[in-house]
């Protein structure tokens, strides 16, 4: 230090008071985002926020006290988390295996592999969900088929039942938990599974202790990813689903469109934030923990 | 095979073709083919390996090392031939059933295991006695001498501690064979040669059979009982180094395994086990046995020419000093035959200092160190 205060240049800048004022110029490109992010999210999330914490006597969780001392919002909340966690639990089981095939294509197989991925994900969610009313209907493609081949004798209620909804959770969320998966299968080094057969593991020990500990990261991922999507899915379970079967987005819209309370309807969007916030924190938590342990 | 001509000089027994079919040999390769859309990279290769023994496959890049410890790793299918091990066929076999340890280019210990962990990968595929399994991993990390890391987590180590986690973790499961392939090319030299060392020492201790690929001539020579020298898919030779070295069996060994003088010529006279050829630098007398008109290469090693007329068992030439460079303990001597064409060798820098430039230089070598090979 001594030194570099014999030189007036060094020493100006090494004044504390300097620290941190420095702005990189190119911080201003992403200026027009910080602008739109501030007046479609952040203004809208302060007056949510105030709208829920807001009660006659002033701020206070009164609103949330309320929501949670009724029985029938547990059973809400209940129907949200089992469905959402259903379909994560469906895509993560579907969407492995086809994230594996994905990373071990080549060539044309992978680009038409991708693009029947990534394709669909231009057909609007009202379009999937109303296709899958006319699907699951109980004299429905899926029931003549499974009919036709002989899996079923008679026709299986699918409309309106929860397996329905996780069927069609599933056709719209897939891709999100597929491509996470696949962007860090890609990168594990294939000489480590066949390291692990030469030492004589067999397929289902390679997985188990190779495959599946190296992709943690992909499938944490994807997990939160979906799950953060399917807990505040509103279309999917409003076309599928009938009135018995509430969700808190569905409670949501129903507070400020058809109850017009908007002290219900800000609280119930304040948990499924929440909720949200803490996935997306939890797995960011559980992917540095991977990291750090190895 | 012509190549076989070489034999009868008395000093090798082995022979040094290409390995034929050796009944009681420990790895036994036969026929074994492989092609990558239609193109041949592997055709009808023989390689047969006696207990315990080190083995080298040496050979230019892309020649198909690669591909032939794969395939008998078990890790590409094979389309042809088949590969046994001790006695069992190991051709229709998965990798995790044929007790084949692999240690390959670019290190791979697990990255998310620790290196204690990763030595006790394989024994607890295989389920080993849990009690087994500690002093197991802790026996072989000191052979590798990496004791003192046994906690660490495998990626956070140097290049050279990753390719002995590597070489720990194949040997804790005792494989029949252990297949190297470049393990060291990664590392530099000093590092290099100590892990050769070490890596000997170690395998003949535990009297491990393995084959170890390289590029290197001089790390093939040091460390093998014996060289299989591999040019485009096919074994070119195989035989102990010193036999490779003094008795290459192709121009291709010749030149692929250090360096040499040569004159392509005709056999113009043939007596047992000797001919003479006729070159454009003259006759030369060499031992081998070809028949009169065979196209051939005769060869000299640098280290055999000496600077003297030739005398009764020898062949010599005459050329002009043209220039010399001084190396330390050796010079170079650049010579030139009368029509200008350049020849250059090394001798120690003590004989070559009363030389004058422009003046006579007589070259002569030992017949007996003369090699003929065949043109191909
Ligand atoms: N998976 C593959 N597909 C197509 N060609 C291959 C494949 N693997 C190896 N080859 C070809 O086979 C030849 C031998 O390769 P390799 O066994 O890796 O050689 P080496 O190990 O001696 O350098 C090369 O020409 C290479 O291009
Ligand atoms: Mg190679």
């Amino acid at each position: 230090m001594s030194k570099a205060t014999l030189d007036p240049h060094t020493a100006a800048v090494a004044r504390p008071g300097h620290r941190g004022f420095k702005i990189d110029p190119t911080a201003a490109l992403a200026l027009p985002a910080v602008l739109y992010l501030v007046a479609a999210y952040a203004i809208p999330l302060a007056i949510l926020l105030f709208a829920a914490f807001r009660t006659p006597e002033g701020l206070s969780l009164a609103n949330f006290a309320g929501f949670f001392a009724d029985a029938y919002n547990w059973q809400v909340t209940y129907n949200t988390l089992w469905s959402a966690g259903m379909s994560t639990l469906a895509c993560l089981v579907i969407g492995y295996p086809t994230a594996v095939a994905l990373a071990r294509s080549r060539g044309v197989v992978q680009m038409a592999l991708l693009v029947s991925l990534i394709l669909p994900l231009s057909v609007g969610v009202v379009v999937k969900a109303f296709a899958w009313t006319i699907m699951l209907r109980t004299n429905g493609i899926l029931n003549q088929a499974l009919l036709g081949i002989g899996l079923i004798d008679a026709p299986l209620r699918l409309l309106f039942t929860p397996t329905g909804l996780v069927i069609g959770a599933v056709n719209v969320f897939l891709p999100f938990m597929i491509l996470p998966i696949y962007s860090v299968l890609r990168l594990v080094d294939a000489r480590l599974p066949e390291a692990a057969a030469t030492l004589g593991a067999g397929p289902v020990y390679r997985f188990f202790h190779v495959l599946l500990p190296l992709t943690l990261p992909g499938i944490i991922a994807g997990v939160a990813f979906v799950f953060s999507l399917t807990v505040s899915m509103y279309v999917v379970p409003n076309l599928l689903m009938g009135e018995q079967f509430m969700t808190l987005p569905r409670l949501v819209a129903r507070s400020y469109l058809y109850f017009r309370n908007e002290a219900l309807g800000s609280t119930i969007a304040v948990i499924l934030l929440v909720i949200a916030v803490a996935v997306v924190m939890g797995s960011q938590y559980l992917i540095r923990l991977t990291r750090h342990e190895t | 095979m012509t190549s076989l001509s070489l034999v009868e000089n008395g000093r090798g027994a082995r022979a040094p073709s290409p390995a034929g079919h050796m009944p009681d040999a420990y790895l036994a390769v036969e026929r074994v083919t492989k092609s990558y859309r239609g193109v041949d990279v592997l055709s009808n290769l023989d390689l047969a390996v006696g207990q315990g023994e080190f083995v080298s496959l040496l050979g230019p890049s892309g020649c198909g090392k690669t591909t032939l410890l794969r395939l008998i790793a078990g890790l590409i299918g094979i389309d042809g031939g088949q590969v046994l091990l001790g006695g069992r066929e190991l051709t229709r076999l998965p990798a995790h059933r044929r007790n084949v340890g692999v240690v390959f280019q670019n290190y791979a210990p697990f990255p998310h295991l620790s290196v204690f962990d990763n030595v006790a990968f394989g024994l607890r595929a295989q389920r080993a006695a849990s009690e087994t399994i500690r002093p197991t991993v802790e026996r072989f990390l000191s052979l590798v001498q990496l004791s003192h890391l046994v906690d660490r987590s495998a990626k956070a180590l140097s290049g050279g501690q990753q390719q002995r986690v590597a070489v720990a973790r194949a040997l804790a499961v005792k494989p029949g064979l252990l297949l190297l392939d470049e393990p060291f090319s990664a590392l530099d030299r000093k590092l290099r040669e100590s892990m050769q060392i070490d890596l000997r020492m170690l395998l003949r201790e535990l009297g491990i059979t393995a084959i170890f690929v390289t590029h290197d001539q001089d790390e093939a020579l040091v460390m093998s009982d014996r060289i299989a020298v591999m040019n485009a898919g096919r074994i070119e030779q195989f035989a102990d180094p010193a036999t490779i070295y003094r008795r290459p069996a192709t121009p291709f060994v010749l030149d692929f395994v250090g360096s040499s003088t040569r004159f392509p010529g005709k056999v113009v006279d043939a007596k047992e086990g000797e001919v003479v050829v006729e070159t454009a630098r003259g006759r030369f007398r060499a031992p081998a046995n070809f028949i009169t008109g065979a196209s051939v290469f005769v060869a000299v090693r640098p280290e055999n020419i000496r600077l003297a007329p030739p005398g009764e068992d020898d062949s010599g030439l005459e050329l002009t000093l043209v220039e010399r460079i001084f190396l330390g303990p050796r010079s170079v001597l650049q010579l030139a035959f009368t029509d200008g064409e350049r020849l250059s060798i090394d001798v120690p820098a003590r004989l070559a200092e009363p030389l004058a430039i422009g003046g006579p230089v007589p070259l002569a070598w030992a017949v007996s160190d003369t090699l003929a090979l065949p043109v191909q």
